[in-house]
């Protein structure tokens, strides 16, 4: 079957044909591929067996590279055991017990399968825990397809969103303005801990900012909920909030834990623990063990490498090596977020369609940069991946300047 | 997208923009581009007005063509009185008493005559081009007509809801100014809708600014199939039947702003 066929075959049999953040209509369709075969470390081959350096790391979860050995062995190991029982095993205890351990202000953990089912959970535990229905969050932030956070109509009621205030990014005041309107009436605070929307730039906090929240969140007994699903693990070991210095109640984390394995997880302070305990969520595989297995080898592994803070290193080196390269051509470039998680977008008013074509050159020269979304930093970015990929984008950047 | 989350609004006055700013624009296409509309329209020479209220909108036809106007300067030779809003509704979706009171020009028959018979031809343009091809017209320029008629019936129908409708009004509250051009591959069919300073506004031919983002139709087989809703369009746009450019969200927020126009000017 020729990767058309495929395609005409997806969108015959699946709605949408990819669904989701997969598919190639949020990319640049018929220039970006739309099925992938194989990956290995930081190379990913496409339908067609195009080599790809991969900067988009699944969406985030692969911090060590696809297919890691050591990962994919700890994940069999325990799976030739049997992967779903009728209990949990030991590994949901020691897992639980090793981020308890990582994470400052945790004292409990809870897991799931994806991020949306953790975010969600917490905004129930701060229902349960504060006796208050609203929930603030921030214009752009995603925390999920829920109706109740996401920016969707279809299939939706007004109902399912009546309870969710929308805050701007970064505005102290707004912030205030929405605690002062619902006094009272606030159970969480849910953020990410920088803003990460697509087609628009990164924008990391403002200190006094997340003072904000936190003050709000005391003054008026709420809850801060940090949605470290995407962030999570890639700048500091425990949590996100060490990197920007920032005192969430509850944390959510997902992608990046198990590199790669289906799990997600939800940390909080002892005193929520009775609130966590009372509201019921669960799922046939939500304590298969061969992930959680994976997941605390990946922790072992990041721990052993200092994993964060080379990972900021490495994305702070190629960042900049990228933007000289833009100076060197003369094509000006916008940089937002962090070296861990960076965004470059062509800096030109209406840049969305120029910075599709500029990411289907790169693309051509066999780099996976994707248009609207930010990109991802892992161990697997050697040196001389990071090396051989600035030479591709050296050249994209030329033939786009003279295209 | 169904009208569960935000079911459409009950004002009449919505409903007659919707027809008078959305529909009768058509009568523009419907001139230029159909041969039986110019032979419809003959040697007539007229102007005319739909009014109810403070709205108003100025149809010009003359030498076969057709101007629409928004906000006239000139008072037409015929005006069309329509003593409530529900009344001019009725007249567009044939329910109820729709009969207007000529204030002007009830004296001029023949071109009366003729606008009624146009009238039913754009009706019958805009639901489908089977009707235009059982009055002899050749079936891909009937295809085309049809196409014409719709494209530019949905994009002034959404801008008028982008301006008037509070659902779609808050769909791009926040979104700031922005524009966006539609087109058919390989036809001379474009259109663009622009939110500029707050206002939505609508055109037909090449953008006058650069877009933010595009949407082009494979063909025209593409856009009818697009245009009449309840389709896959993701699947559309990977198969590249739809294919966008630039600053695509906007277009996510285009859908369920389109797919509220029929339930509003075609009512079960």
């Amino acid at each position: 079957m020729t990767p058309e066929e495929l395609l005409q075959k997806a969108c015959d049999l699946l709605p949408g044909g990819i669904p989701g953040h997969q598919n190639p209509a949020l990319t640049v369709p018929g220039t970006f591929p739309a099925f992938a075969r194989r990956a290995e470390g930081a190379i990913y081959e496409d339908i067609e067996g195009h080599r790809l350096i991969d900067f988009m790391c699944g969406y985030g979860p692969l911090i060590l590279g696809a297919a890691h050995p050591a990962v994919d062995e700890a994940f069999t190991q325990v799976a030739r055991n049997g992967n779903c029982f009728n209990h949990p095993t030991e590994w949901t205890v020691r897992l639980a017990e090793k981020l308890v351990s990582l994470i400052d202000f945790a004292d409990w953990a809870f897991f799931g399968k994806n991020g949306a089912d953790m975010t969600y959970w917490a905004t129930r535990v701060a229902r349960e825990h504060t006796g208050k229905p609203y929930l603030i969050k921030f214009s752009q932030a995603y925390h999920g397809t829920e109706a109740w956070c996401s920016d969707a109509y279809a299939g939706a009621l007004p109902e399912e969103k009546k309870y969710t205030l929308i805050c701007p990014w970064n505005d102290p005041l707004a912030l205030e303005k929405i605690f002062a309107e619902k006094r009272g009436q606030i159970a969480a605070v849910i953020s990410t801990p920088f803003d990460h929307p697509v087609f628009a730039d990164q924008s990391l906090p403002d200190p006094t900012f997340l003072k904000t929240i936190r003050n709000q969140c005391d003054q008026e007994g709420a809850l801060w909920i940090l949605d470290d699903v995407r962030c999570g693990f890639r700048h500091h070991l425990g949590g996100s909030h060490r990197y920007f210095n920032c005192q969430p109640d509850l944390s959510c984390y997902s992608k990046a834990l198990a590199n790669g394995y289906a799990l997600s997880a939800a940390v909080g302070r002892q005193s929520l623990k009775p609130a966590a305990s009372r509201v019921f969520a669960t799922g046939s595989f939500w304590n298969n063990p061969a992930p959680m297995a994976a997941a605390l080898k990946t922790i072992e592994i990041l721990e052993q490498t200092d994993g964060p803070a080379t990972i900021l290193q490495k994305g702070q080196t190629w960042v900049e090596a990228f933007l000289d390269l833009g100076k060197k051509h003369g094509v000006p470039l916008v940089y937002s977020g962090t070296p861990a998680m960076p965004f470059l977008r062509i800096g030109e008013p209406q840049w969305a369609a120029r910075q599709q074509d500029f990411c289907s050159a790169v693309l051509r020269e066999g780099v996976f940069l994707h248009p609207h979304h930010n990109w991802f930093i892992g161990l697997q970015h050697t040196d001389a991946i990071l090396e051989e990929s600035l030479t591709k984008i050296d050249r994209a950047l030329k033939n786009f300047r003279n295209a | 997208m169904s009208l569960l989350f935000a079911p459409l609004e009950k004002k009449p006055e919505l409903l007659a923009n919707l027809y008078l700013y959305a529909v009768l624009p058509g009568f523009s296409d419907l001139l230029k581009h159909c041969p039986l509309a110019r032979a419809k329209l003959g040697h007539h020479s007229f102007s005319l007005r739909l009014q109810s209220g403070s709205l108003q909108a100025d149809l010009y036809f003359s030498k076969g063509r057709c101007r629409f106007f928004r906000n006239p300067a000139l008072r037409p030779q015929i005006i069309l009185r329509y003593l409530s809003l529900s009344q001019l509704n009725h007249q567009f979706n044939g329910k109820g008493f729709a009969l207007p009171l000529p204030s002007r020009g009830a004296t001029r028959l023949g071109d009366l005559q003729a606008f009624s018979a146009l009238a039913g031809l754009l009706q019958e343009g805009l639901l489908s081009s089977r009707n235009l091809i059982e009055r002899g017209l050749e079936s891909s320029l009937a295809r085309s007509i049809h196409i014409r008629l719709t494209l530019g019936c949905v994009m002034a129908a959404g801008a008028e809801l982008i301006n008037k409708e509070t659902f779609s009004k808050n769909l791009f509250a926040t979104s700031g100014d922005w524009l966006i051009d539609f087109s058919i591959a390989s036809t001379d069919m474009k259109a663009w809708l622009e939110r500029r300073g707050g206002i939505c506004h609508w055109g037909r031919g090449a953008p006058p600014r650069s877009p933010g983002a595009s949407l082009e139709f494979a063909s025209e087989a593409a856009a009818l199939e697009a245009l009449s809703g309840n389709v896959d369009t993701l699947a559309m746009v990977n198969l590249r039947t739809i294919r966008l450019r630039g600053h695509t969200p906007l277009l996510d927020k285009l859908e369920p702003v389109f797919a509220r126009i029929d339930p509003y000017l075609k009512p079960q």
